[in-house]
């Protein structure tokens, strides 16, 4: 009867975001007609369209959309495992301090130079500066919450080390931020602001890549994650490796949530959010029926969000990361006084 | 023609058990054979769920081994293991969007593939777990909003879905009423005379278990003593377990009397 219900829910999703990426390929300050945009995108170049209108979608607006659907499929999922893993409603990315150690790789590039003495002008010109910062970043935390993992057996243990990881990093930017000139700082907050169209296409290849492998690791989890639902000696006494399906789990959302901040900036609130809102029209904990759904709904967010952004009929493009919380917020606020409880 | 005897469905030998290296019992020989309902019984902190987690392997002994059908249970993969034994936990946390089928189908892990697709015979070993528990018409409810001792129940059939020879259970009867008390406790001796299973729990109930268990396993002064309750009452080891002399054994009756104070003298 769910999985039904997952089923339709999942088409009616995929359908939306179809339309919806379609109405955001058609979205820009250059306008083109529908008609031009669908040929573009469906028969290539054609005659009758402009090149510079093909040029505009099929370099810029179609890898924006395709970095929203990575972006918002990959972080809504991995919320979803972070709840599971942890047991907790209030797990997401962001718990893990993932985000964070990218924003302070991103920070140590931008402003630690000057801070500490060091010329980093030339990593930072380069156009792999950033994503490798954000990278070694999210590895570094990454790396310390895996061997935190190692020695503790308690989830909420790991939540909290998680928590005080985000602190910690998050301080070592205030300091990087107090010490800086006024114009590395003004670099550092525009990454934080996320952008979803400053990929290159071998970015593009590169995140693809990650989310493949983050994908893959996380659907291999997906049964013993169904018994996790029940908590870890229970998952145990089913036969569930527990510490390895825990590493699993980890090293899968850390490659995707790592990539995505990397490449695109601190996402807010997509990863929390998704799971919820799929959960409140879909009342299962079933993941083979929930991860299909979180995955489109998250793209279908994202691609909204983008839009919105988008600020149709002006110039002006907000911040993608001021959007997603701007709407995410809301979204959980709502749920909250909505339900009595929240679930994971 | 000789006929080998066969092995005991649970056994140990030579088991000590502990946390850090530090035995709290030792040299436990226990030997159980199918059909059997066993109750451990021992004051709070006295290791009655040390004892039961060293049996499902959840901590390792600090000596000794646990034998399943004769097998050494540290030769058993996890999946194997959880073919051969079953737990009930105290203190459950669970996603509290399950519903009652959803909880009873997790029973069915180690069984299915890794798509967690149920076979005709999953779904028919589910149902009759749900019917042995009479909870078959709460399938569709959700485990939040059930009772403690409907959600007992459920946790129960979980273990009976996993269709293992033996369950171990951990104060089933914690926060339950006397009537959900008494049911469980007959729904637990159905199940393993019926089904042949040995099924131990762990138990403050003890004038229940005495009426009931086919054994019992009393933790009291470091010692463990292991026998059916009449040997027990026989060598008169009931009389000393409560340190109050207003506790007192009724022989006969197989049961605990209890002699309160008169507080309207001391007025």
């Amino acid at each position: 009867m769910k999985g039904n219900r997952g089923l339709i829910y999942g088409i009616i999703g995929l359908i939306s975001l179809g339309f919806v990426s379609i109405a955001n390929l058609n979205l820009g300050s250059v306008p083109i007609p529908l008609s031009d945009t669908l040929k573009i995108l469906f028969q290539g170049s054609t005659a009758s369209t402009e090149y510079t209108w093909e040029y505009i979608i099929l370099n810029y607006r179609l890898p924006k959309v395709i970095v929203a659907l990575l972006v918002g499929s990959g972080l809504g999922l991995s919320g979803l495992f972070m709840q599971t893993l942890f047991q907790n409603p209030m797990a997401g990315p962001y718990v893990l301090g993932l985000s964070s150690g990218a924003s302070l790789g991103v920070a140590l590039l931008i402003m630690g130079g000057g801070a500490l003495g060091i010329s980093t002008g030339n990593l930072l010109s380069s156009h792999w500066g950033l994503p490798i910062a954000a990278s070694v970043g999210s590895l570094m935390v990454m790396l310390a919450i895996v061997a935190a993992a190692f020695r503790l057996k308690n989830t909420m243990k790991l939540l909290i080390v998680g928590i005080m990881f985000a602190a910690l990093t998050g301080s070592v930017v205030t300091v990087l931020s107090y010490f800086s000139s006024s114009e590395l700082l003004q670099r550092f907050v525009f990454w934080t602001f996320g952008s979803l169209g400053n990929l290159s296409s071998v970015d593009l290849k590169v995140l693809l890549l990650f989310w493949i492998m983050g994908i893959g690791i996380g659907l291999f989890c997906l049964k013993n994650l169904n018994a996790l639902l029940l908590g870890e000696k229970y998952a145990q006494s089913m036969g569930v490796n527990v510490i390895r399906n825990r590493w699993l789990v980890i090293v899968a959302t850390s490659f995707i949530t790592g990539s995505i901040t990397a490449f695109v900036g601190p996402i807010a609130f997509v990863g929390l959010a998704v799971p919820h809102l799929v959960r409140s029209f879909i009342p299962t904990s079933n993941h083979f029926i929930l991860v299909p759904n979180v995955m489109v709904y998250g793209a279908l967010l994202m691609v909204v969000c983008d839009s919105i952004a988008q600020l149709p009929g002006s110039q002006h493009i907000l911040p993608i990361n001021a959007v997603t919380s701007l709407f995410g917020a809301p979204v959980v606020i709502w749920l909250l006084l909505r339900k009595r409880k929240l679930n994971f | 023609m000789d006929t080998k005897p066969l092995p005991a469905a649970l056994s140990t030998k030579a088991l000590s058990i502990g946390y850090s290296k530090k035995p709290l019992f030792s040299n436990i020989q226990l030997s159980f054979d199918k059909g059997e309902l066993i109750g451990i019984f021992g004051i709070n902190g006295s290791g009655k769920s040390t004892l039961l987690k060293t049996l499902s392997k959840e901590i390792p002994p600090v000596r000794g081994q646990v034998f399943i059908q004769g097998k050494d249970s540290v030769s058993f993969s996890a999946k194997e293991f959880a073919k051969e034994l079953s737990v009930v936990l105290t203190h459950p946390s669970f996603s509290e969007n399950l519903t009652v089928k959803e909880l009873v189908s997790l029973g069915r892990f180690p069984h299915n593939n890794w798509l967690g697709i149920l076979s005709d015979k999953d779904k028919s070993n589910i149902n009759d777990a749900l019917s042995q528990m009479h909870i078959s018409a709460l399938s569709h409810r959700k485990c939040a909003e059930l009772s403690d001792g409907q959600l007992q129940k459920v946790f129960i059939a979980r273990a009976l879905a996993q269709n293992t020879d033996i369950i171990l259970l951990d104060e089933p009867t914690n926060h339950l009423d006397l009537h959900f008390k008494f049911q469980v406790f007959n729904l637990l001796k159905q199940v393993a005379s019926q089904q042949k299973k040995v099924i131990l729990l762990a138990t403050h109930e003890l004038n229940m278990a005495m009426q009931i268990c086919d054994k019992i396993i009393l933790l009291h002064d470091g010692k463990i003593l292991n026998d059916t309750p009449e040997e027990l009452i026989r060598g008169k080891h009931l009389e000393k377990l409560f340190p109050s002399d207003r506790v007192k054994f009724k022989e006969e009756a197989k049961i605990f009397q209890f002699q309160f104070k008169d507080f309207k003298d001391s007025k």
